[in-house]
């Protein structure tokens, strides 16, 4: 008999969500069905996209806290370029462009003149706000018509067209970060700037690039929320960055920069997602609510970061022929 | 912790991005009367310039000028003092944050306002504040909620009791005695929510067959509602109202309701009565919701305040609460006509 | 038998998931002399000095201190029982005083309130009993290295420490300030306090410890006298083979000019520097510490700003701009700090070899294939010791991590080699494996340009060796004039005027 030990660093995210799907679907009959699983993936759709692009500022060892409301602004935005122009496509290219222009302004203060991000962006989401307000005098927009099938509409009459989002957003994320020069730099930088500088990576350039990226994916974040709220809300946006946060940190992803993936940050987004959903199925009250959903998150992050530190790991006892094998 | 984060740095960086705002539309500044045109909400904060000499300068203080209802109210209150030569309104915006709400006060009586109208955001914790402020010559009215514990006080207010006696009422016209609900709520701890509620426990539900099936905080958000709304259908196949504490959570509901094709299998019933909601009522989804009338109270607020000034008041305060609206399919079409008219809806 | 030891380690082990990091090592340490401990990097001196210091728990052994068993929760209770540990990286506080760094943790005075008077009275005269000449008031950053070096052995001795440890000492300080630090342990050593002494510098060894072991793969090899060792010995036990001539030169063809430095300055750094390096030829930059030498050649690869001079590259102008601008035009640099700016260690070993060479390339795509490839093929050509090219560099040893940033820069083509410190910090089998890997570079017509303070290492590597001074170049010589007091006479020659 031969012990072998199984590489839990990969794969303890998974076994994690994997137990709490066991464990809810013990919890409550209705959990495992299909159009709850879909439920979840919808419901979580729009936090992972702003997930994706939080995820990408935190590998660089910044952080973007200009999200959520960006993601208001730029969705309301274009709700109203909508209502005025009834074209679908310049509505969705101008959030875009109003994503991307933030994000180039976060960029310019955080990359070009080194300011630290956590007090630009934070600055940032004041300034979205004001700007979206000072527009619609505080009144959200009504009667958004087609708009909503950004946010409503199904692909295929089955798929919801906000977990195509999510879906296209990942693999976005996941060729970027994995197979593109610009990704593995965002690594470098996270990891050590200064021997990314001292490699000839252009640290301000990278950078600057990945705020305008996250911008973006922060503006279509909020085109498809107004689109499945039907209505452009500017305040619905707020509090979406600090839930990307807790995502991407669940995924894997740290906070010191330098290391993080797509994959992770879907899953650490998608542990949130069962664990809300299991507890409004069950009727768990608000409080509790609240307290679980707190202590579930710890656990998480601790279970990940020991299996990590190699204290937990599963032993996997193979007969001596299997270990062979494996040779 | 989202409006923290919203407070902080504020001030310098919000009147910047407000200043480089975009070419806004005319009628939906909220201006000073008859102020230049061109002054806008920034200016709005600053003490106000001598446009009227010698008018009797009058601040009101509004929770949040985001949220939907403040700023309605405050444009009401902008038209309704605009027809007094003597009076100029001044709008300091709160921010959701009381201690801005506080100081806001604080400022107005140290700049010589000659009244001030609240729009409280914790009444239990500014009637102190007030009551002295009254002691040292300000006169101070409330508005919209429900009274502040202070005697000389003016108010104006639409009881949130109310607002909830008159849908719960209409709920109990429309619904089977055996009816299965589930509830929203408003945030822990809302004075609103938990009238509202209470309302509706008194009407509605104490010593009636309706079964709530499920109550969460929804947070007054549309995505709160609808994600709640999304879950329980999961659980329940027999809900047949949806009662909730505002009507944005109401229309998340319908969305997700809407979505499962099981929109005309259940009622919804919400209150604020504001644009959303009428046009929700109209396209025959949402099936009564309460208002408060901003309009209404401007226009009281606005003459109280004259007679005060003017002396025409003897006392120096006058308490009057203004009725409530129940809006329904049958009413809808005078709202929609009237939210057209001021601009809070667009065609 | 009989002896008394002062700190003995009997057959420790210390086993980690998957490693035996030591196994069955003795050591023991006599009162009043210096026991150099040897191995190389990675053959576990930094794991039993954790052990000696109850920061890792002994699977097995037995500590004695004065001969009787001891067991340490953690550095304040070896540190109370009177063992100090002097690391390689210092931890002191640069924004505090060296009098609050000096009684860090144990301020006099009551109730919490620190007396401040007497902290620097007391200071001062630490500082004074120790032939030490700094203001207790200064603060730490202002000093040099060795100097904080020195404030934490006196600081260790002043609270009673009776066995200290240290780390590789000499890793970041200049020769004479060697000589103080030697001076300091002998008068320590005659007032009967005992030193664990780990270092790589053979020199070194002969000339201050008492008693040498040598550790190799988690096992003591050897102990013995000093004089029981040769150089030749030492290294045959640290590496397990006997190693013939530790720097193997060879007569390499020498070219044409390749890179030629003209009159290169900066203001507060370097003034009027002329070099030039041929291809096949190795250049040394010899100086102390401070000279200038890392300032030319960040200049020169765009790190560091150039104010002014001329440099010619193959015969056409060059100006340096940035590293990117270096890198195109064939200029390639490994830089002195490994952690600071080489390695990005939390990432990968292949990410680290390719990290530069996907950076030259068009496109925004990376070939993974040919990525993993080009990863494989170039750890093996260098002999990275590790457990395959996904392993995190920070993992490895300094030695291995050094054949990792050699491996990046190999990948690109070079018209100057530039290496800054390339064997610091590393073993000796390493360093020679990394003077195995400069001589072939060389032979394949690489021109190179190498800064070191490790007199031996240049003398025995390089074809010229310019001198430097004070931001100066103080002289230059060919191989035949290689002498190591004309090298030393140059480097502290004033040439300031």
């Amino acid at each position: 008999m031969k012990s072998r030990k199984v590489d839990m660093k990969k794969y303890s995210l998974i076994l994690i969500l994997f137990g709490m799907m066991i464990v809810c679907s013990l919890l409550n009959s209705s959990f495992l069905s299909g159009t709850n699983l879909m439920n979840i993936l919808k419901q979580v759709s729009i936090v992972t996209i702003c997930s994706f692009a939080q995820g990408m500022i935190i590998i660089t060892g910044d952080i973007d806290l200009s999200i959520g409301y960006l993601a208001g602004m730029a969705g309301t935005f274009a709700c109203i370029i909508f209502v005025a122009t009834q074209n679908l496509f310049l509505a969705f290219m101008a959030g875009v462009l109003i994503g991307a222009v933030v994000g180039a302004v976060n960029g310019l203060f955080v990359a070009y003149f080194k300011l630290p991000a956590f007090i630009v962006t934070l600055a940032m989401q004041t300034v979205c706000f004001g700007i979206i307000c000072r527009y619609t005098g505080g009144q959200n927009v009504y009667k958004i018509g087609d708009f909503k099938v950004l946010g409503q509409s199904y692909i295929a009459g089955v798929i919801p067209i906000t977990v195509v989002f999510m879906v296209v957003m990942f693999v976005i994320t996941h060729v970027v970060l994995k197979y593109t020069k610009f990704g593995r730099y965002l690594y470098a930088i996270g990891g050590n700037k200064e021997a990314a500088i001292a490699a000839g990576i252009q640290v301000v350039k990278v950078k600057w690039s990945a705020f305008i990226i996250s911008g973006v994916f922060a503006a279509i974040a909020g085109m498809v929320m107004m689109g499945r709220l039907n209505a452009g809300i500017p305040s619905e946006g707020q509090g979406y960055e600090t839930d990307a946060i807790t995502a991407t940190v669940i995924g894997g992803t740290s906070f010191a920069g330098g290391a993080g993936t797509a994959f992770g940050t879907f899953l650490g987004s998608v542990i949130i997602g069962v664990l809300n959903n299991i507890m409004n199925l069950m009727g768990v009250d608000s409080y509790v609510q609240m307290i679980t959903k707190g202590f579930i998150i710890i656990g998480a992050v601790l279970v990940d970061s020991l299996s990590k530190q190699g204290r937990t790991g599963i032993k996997i006892m193979a007969s001596s022929s299997d270990a062979k094998k494996t040779k | 912790m989202k409006k923290r984060l919203l407070s902080v740095l504020m001030a310098a960086v919000m009147t910047a991005a407000l200043l480089a705002g975009c070419g806004s539309k005319e009628e939906q500044q909220p201006a000073q009367t008859e102020a230049p045109a061109e002054g806008g909400e920034a200016e709005a904060e600053a003490p106000a310039p001598e446009a009227k000499e010698g008018a009797y300068k009058v601040a009101f203080l509004p929770t949040d000028m985001s949220a939907t209802f403040a700023s309605w109210l405050a444009e009401e209150l902008t038209t309704a003092f605009a027809a007094y030569d003597d009076m100029e309104l001044t709008i300091m915006d709160s921010k959701n944050v009381l201690e801005t709400q506080l100081s806001n006060m604080e400022t107005c009586v140290a700049q010589g306002y000659d009244y001030v109208i609240l729009l409280p955001l914790e009444p239990a914790a500014e009637d102190d504040y007030v009551a002295q402020y009254i002691e040292e010559g300000t006169p101070f009215m409330n508005i919209n909620l429900d009274d502040l514990g202070v005697e000389k006080a003016s108010s104006v207010i639409a009881n949130p009791y109310d607002l909830g006696t008159v849908v719960a009422e209409f709920a109990k016209e429309h619904l089977d005695a055996d009816a299965n609900v589930v509830v929203l709520l408003g945030p822990s701890g809302n004075t609103d929510s938990i009238e509202r509620r209470r309302a509706y426990d008194d009407v509605l539900l104490n010593g009636s067959n309706i079964t709530v099936l499920e109550e969460q905080i929804g947070d007054w958000e549309k995505s709160k509602g609808m994600e709640f709304m999304e879950s329980w259908m999961q659980v329940h196949d027999d809900i047949d109202a949806v009662l909730s504490m505002n009507d944005a959570m109401a229309i998340g509901a319908i969305e997700a309701a809407k979505d499962a094709g099981r929109l005309d299998q259940i009622q919804f019933y919400g209150v604020d009565g504001l644009a959303d909601a009428a046009v929700a009522i109209e396209q025959g989804e949402l099936n009564a919701t309460a208002l408060q009338d901003a309009q209404v109270m401007a226009t009281e607020a606005a003459r109280i305040v004259h007679e005060v000034l003017t002396g025409e008041n003897t006392e120096g305060y006058e308490k009057i609460q203004i009725p409530v609206t129940l809006i329904t399919p049958d009413n809808v079409g005078e709202f929609i006509t009237r939210y057209t008219e001021n601009g809070m809806l667009t065609e | 038998m009989g002896e008394t030891y002062k700190l003995e380690i009997q057959g420790v082990s210390k086993s980690f998931p998957g490693v035996k990091a030591l196994d069955n090592v003795n050591i023991a340490l006599r009162p009043g002399t210096v026991h150099a401990v040897m191995g190389e990097n990675g053959a576990g001196k930094s794991t039993l000095m954790k052990i000696i210091n109850g920061l890792y728990k002994r699977d097995e052994g037995k500590i004695l201190l004065d001969g009787k068993e001891v067991h340490f929760s953690g550095p304040e209770e070896s540190g109370a029982a009177g063992i100090a540990m002097i690391y390689q990286e210092l931890n002191f506080f640069p924004e505090l005083t060296v009098a609050e760094n000096m009684f860090m943790r144990r301020q006099p005075g009551k109730a919490g309130l620190v007396s401040w008077g007497q902290m620097m009275e007391d200071a001062r005269k630490i500082l004074e009993e120790n032939g030490l000449h700094y203001d207790p008031s200064e603060k730490i950053k202002n000093l040099p290295i060795a100097s904080v070096q020195m404030l934490e052995i006196i600081k260790a001795v002043a609270f009673k420490a009776q066995v200290i440890i240290m780390d590789e000492p000499t890793s970041s300080i200049s020769n004479k300030e060697v000589e103080f630090l030697f001076e300091t342990i002998r008068r320590l050593k005659e007032q009967g306090i005992s030193f664990l002494y780990i270092s790589h510098k053979m020199e070194e060894i002969f000339r201050i410890a008492d008693d040498i072991t040598i550790i190799r793969d988690g096992k003591s090899i050897i102990s013995g006298r000093v004089d029981e060792f040769t150089e030749d010995s030492i290294i045959t036990h640290m590496v397990g083979r006997s190693i013939e001539n530790i720097y193997p030169k060879e007569n390499v063809p020498i070219g044409e000019v390749v890179f030629e430095a003209k009159n290169l300055s900066t203001e507060g750094m370097f003034k009027n520097v002329s070099l030039e390096v041929r291809r096949g030829e190795i250049v040394g930059m010899a100086g102390l510490v401070g000279a200038g030498r890392s300032e030319v050649c960040r200049a020169v690869f765009g790190l560091d700003p150039l104010e002014s001079g001329e440099i010619t590259l193959c015969g056409e102008r060059y100006v340096p701009k940035d590293v990117t601008h270096a890198i195109k035009n064939k200029i390639l640099m490994i830089t002195e700090d490994r952690k600071k700016e080489g390695i990005i260690g939390v990432r990968s070993c292949r990410e680290n070899i390719t990290l530069t060479s996907h950076h030259i390339k068009k496109g925004i795509f990376m070939n993974l294939k040919q990525e993993i490839k080009d990863a494989e093929r170039m750890s093996e050509m260098l002999k990275v010791r590790f457990a395959g090219i996904e392993t995190p560099i920070g993992s490895l040893s300094g030695g291995n991590q050094q054949k990792v940033l050699l491996a990046r820069w190999l990948m690109l083509e070079s018209r100057l080699l530039i290496l800054d410190e390339p064997t610091r910090g590393i073993d000796v089998g390493a360093k020679l494996e990394i003077y195995n890997i400069i001589t072939d570079l060389v032979k394949k017509g690489y021109a190179i340009l190498m800064i070191s303070s490790e007199m031996p290492e240049l003398l025995g590597m390089c074809d010229r060796i310019y001198v430097m001074s004070q931001g100066y170049v103080s002289g230059c010589l060919d191989r035949e004039e290689f002498h190591q007091e004309a090298i030393m006479q140059m480097a502290v020659k004033n040439v300031a005027e």
